[in-house]
């Protein structure tokens, strides 16, 4: 188990030294002098001149690429072009706002596209399987931005029931940050007001990503569910006299969770990076609706630190995935 | 729940009112199992094929019954309708009466109390039939938990105590290993302890040696007689291997294309066949001797298909005795002399033809073959 994880993590930092000379390269090819843009309006000369040595930039490029990832090892991500801050102090809050997001529409993923999963796979072509169809098609069909305009719509404009934009309301006191999720930390903080306006505030965005993640594992689910039932060892199962609900929640279920642990993991980071549209439409203060304003403005240093990160996202989850794996299934741990 | 109740008495116990009735009639000469005209189809769009045509017999407690036959006979699927593994629609006909009660009506909760701890199954293929997930152990020990009630510590003693009965070498180690683990002859060991596990009056066991090596098989037919006799359960044993269980059943029952075409003790039937197809299969028994000649002894022909089935006498085309009268007429199954049962037109005839020839046994050669070295 030790040698197959030691050979994940080798794996992942080989993804993200690709992605740290992508980016780079991407920046490279930019028509936009950093020293220029972070000079401010109109500069003189000299300035330019100064901050370019500052920044490195008369050195050669492979001497710049090796600043770059050395600050990246240290957490810097440089300088915002355009608001002229560090970047990875503006990341701080919102990496905890996409984070809770993408956590709490996982789960919201996991809840309903698990069960309804097994149910559609049990009771075949019955009002459960047809609910899921529905549900895939529903998930990957409708675009999340008309999706989340529609729940808006719905719950804010028309009933008037929940909140839709932002994390919070502006007229409260966030708590300390401790973790960075509003939800966590209010409870930390022992601050129900907040608790309940972060809840509240959480639903619409959750539910809107989550019903996306939600019809493609329970596909997953019922084909593998389905696949599995028909196994020998389920027979065997029976044979020995196991209920039905045993044979399922026990002797298939963990079989059959295997390949939906791949979809639930590339879901989570399609979450983690792919919030773009959702944070958008909910003016969620996290990491999609940074790279979106980035991005707007060629504000490259950003852009790059939204890429890294995402990466991460995606490649640590695809790790855990991994681990799950091998603590799932003893064959795993053997053939690595 | 109802299993916690320690219901460690038989059915016969059990089931007080709904087998009322049926214990009334013939006490005495009731049968462990009874099996009468079962029929299985299977329907493919509108045609409907006969995998089981009208298969009638009975088995007694602590007997062994070989049912033999090459795939598609009919075999497995009989086995599945026992263990009520048959989906109901497929059923078209025909009752399996354990210890007086028919098995074909009963509910799914009825099943499971049957299943495991009245009849039990050794599967053919032990890898498969194992969940590669969980612990051998915990597969084996599952069993008493579920059926007894046992806290998981009992469960656990009970289950290292029957590996080592059924052969497992360092059981209170090899317990937590998974199915991958083991060798296939350990695996079948493994199956074999989970169909022994609540001591079943009943096992069937559907080819559990056709994955084996030739001492792996020996051993585990060793190991079954063994248990058999010391638990003293009947087994219906399924093989296409006539020779494998020649020595080992009390009965054999033939069968070709969904029907039986012959019956008898084990003896009788393997020296002096009443069927031209038992013959035809001991025939092509292989044995060494045989070896240098170059290709084994065959039967012609294939086996049917379910969803072609020959006219008349379904071994006709494939029969060495045929006549005019094989192509038209099905032969019923009819006791002949000697006691013998036999679904052919020219039983007797074939029954005069005396000992199959056979070169010398496998065993035997084996034996000559390690003096030789």
């Amino acid at each position: 188990m030790v040698r197959y994880i030691a050979g994940r993590l080798v794996a992942l930092v080989a993804i993200l030294i690709s992605v740290t000379v992508v980016t780079f390269a991407i920046a490279q090819l930019s028509t936009a002098d950093p020293a220029v843009q972070l000079a401010g309006d109109f500069p003189p000369d000299e300035v330019v001149q100064q901050l370019r040595e500052e920044l490195g930039l008369d050195k050669p490029v492979p001497v710049q690429y090796v600043l770059y990832v050395k600050g990246l090892l240290h957490g810097d991500f440089g300088r915002s072009y355009f608001s002229k801050q560090p970047i990875s102090s503006e990341l701080m809050e919102r990496i905890g706002a996409t984070f809770e997001l993408a956590t709490t529409a996982l789960l919201v993923s996991i809840l309903i596209g698990i069960p309804t999963g097994i149910a559609a796979a049990v009771y075949r072509n019955s009002a459960i399987d047809h609910f899921g169809r529905f549900l895939a098609l529903f998930g990957t069909a409708v675009p999340v931005f008309f999706l989340g305009l529609l729940m808006v719509r719905v719950f804010y404009t028309e009933l008037n029931l929940l909140p839709a934009s932002g994390r919070y309301s502006l007229e409260l006191q966030p708590p300390r940050a401790v973790t960075n999720s509003i939800i966590v930390d209010s409870i930390l903080a022992r601050d129900w007001i907040v608790l309940r306006s972060a809840t509240t505030h959480m639903i619409l965005p959750a539910l809107t990503l989550g019903l996306f993640g939600a019809g493609v594992i329970a596909r997953v689910m019922r084909a593998s569910m389905l696949d599995i039932l028909n196994a020998d060892y389920i027979i065997m199962a029976r044979v020995k006299g196991l209920s039905f609900r045993r044979i399922v929640l026990v002797h298939a279920l963990r079989n059959a969770m295997l390949p939906a642990l791949t979809v639930i993991g590339l879901t989570y980071g399609a979450l983690l990076g792919g919030a773009v549209l959702t944070e958008t439409v909910f003016s969620w203060p996290g990491l999609g609706l940074y790279g979106v304003r980035a991005l707007t403005y060629l504000d490259f240093p950003a852009v790059m630190a939204v890429v890294i990160l995402i990466t991460l996202a995606y490649v640590l989850m695809n790790l855990v995935v991994d681990i799950l794996y091998g603590v799932l299934d003893p064959r795993v741990r053997v053939g690595a | 729940m109802t299993r916690s109740r320690g219901e460690s008495q038989k059915l016969s116990a059990r089931c007080s009112d709904d087998c009322a009735s049926a214990q009334q009639d013939g006490e005495s000469t009731r049968h462990l199992l009874e099996i009468e005209d079962l029929r299985v189809t299977f329907e493919v769009g509108a045609a409907s094929y006969k995998a089981v045509d009208g298969v009638s017999f009975a088995v007694d407690d602590g007997e062994a019954v070989g049912l033999v036959g090459e795939s598609g006979a009919g075999k497995s699927v009989t086995a599945r309708s026992i263990l009520g593994l048959s989906e109901p629609r497929h059923l078209a006909g025909g009752a399996i009466r354990y210890r007086g009660t028919d098995l074909v009506p009963l509910g799914e909760s009825a099943w499971q109390r049957l299943r495991g701890r009245e009849i039990a199954l050794i599967p053919q293929n032990a890898l498969a039939a194992l969940n590669p997930l969980f612990t051998v152990g915990w597969q084996i020990a599952e069993l008493y938990r579920v059926h007894d009630g046992a806290s998981r510590s009992e469960a656990r003693r009970r289950g290292v105590v029957l590996m080592e009965q059924v052969g497992i070498p360092a059981a209170e180690k090899r317990f937590d290993s998974y199915p991958h683990e083991f060798s296939g002859g350990m695996r079948q060991r493994v199956v074999i302890a989970m169909a022994v596990a609540l001591n079943p009056a009943l096992v069937i066991a559907d080819e559990p040696t056709t994955a084996l090596d030739v001492t792996t098989e020996a051993q585990v037919m060793d190991l079954l007689g063994e248990l058999r006799r010391e638990r003293r359960m009947a087994l219906i044993h399924i093989t296409h291997d006539v020779e494998l269980i020649a020595s080992s059943v009390d009965r054999m029952i033939v069968m070709y294309a969904g029907r039986i075409v012959e019956a008898g003790p084990a003896d009788d039937l393997y020296h002096h066949p009443a069927h031209p197809y038992t013959r035809a299969l001991l025939e092509s028994r292989p044995s060494l001797g045989d070896r240098r000649k170059g290709l084994l002894p065959t039967i012609p022909g294939a086996p049917p298909k379910i969803s072609d089935i020959p006219s008349g006498c379904a071994f006709h085309p494939r029969c060495a005795h045929v006549r005019e009268r094989c192509e038209t007429e099905t032969p019923v199954l009819r006791a002949g002399t000697l006691g013998r049962i036999s679904a052919c037109h020219y039983s007797e005839e074939v029954l005069r033809l005396g000992e199959v020839r056979t070169s010398e046994s496998l065993a035997a050669s084996l034996a000559r073959i390690d003096e030789d070295a």
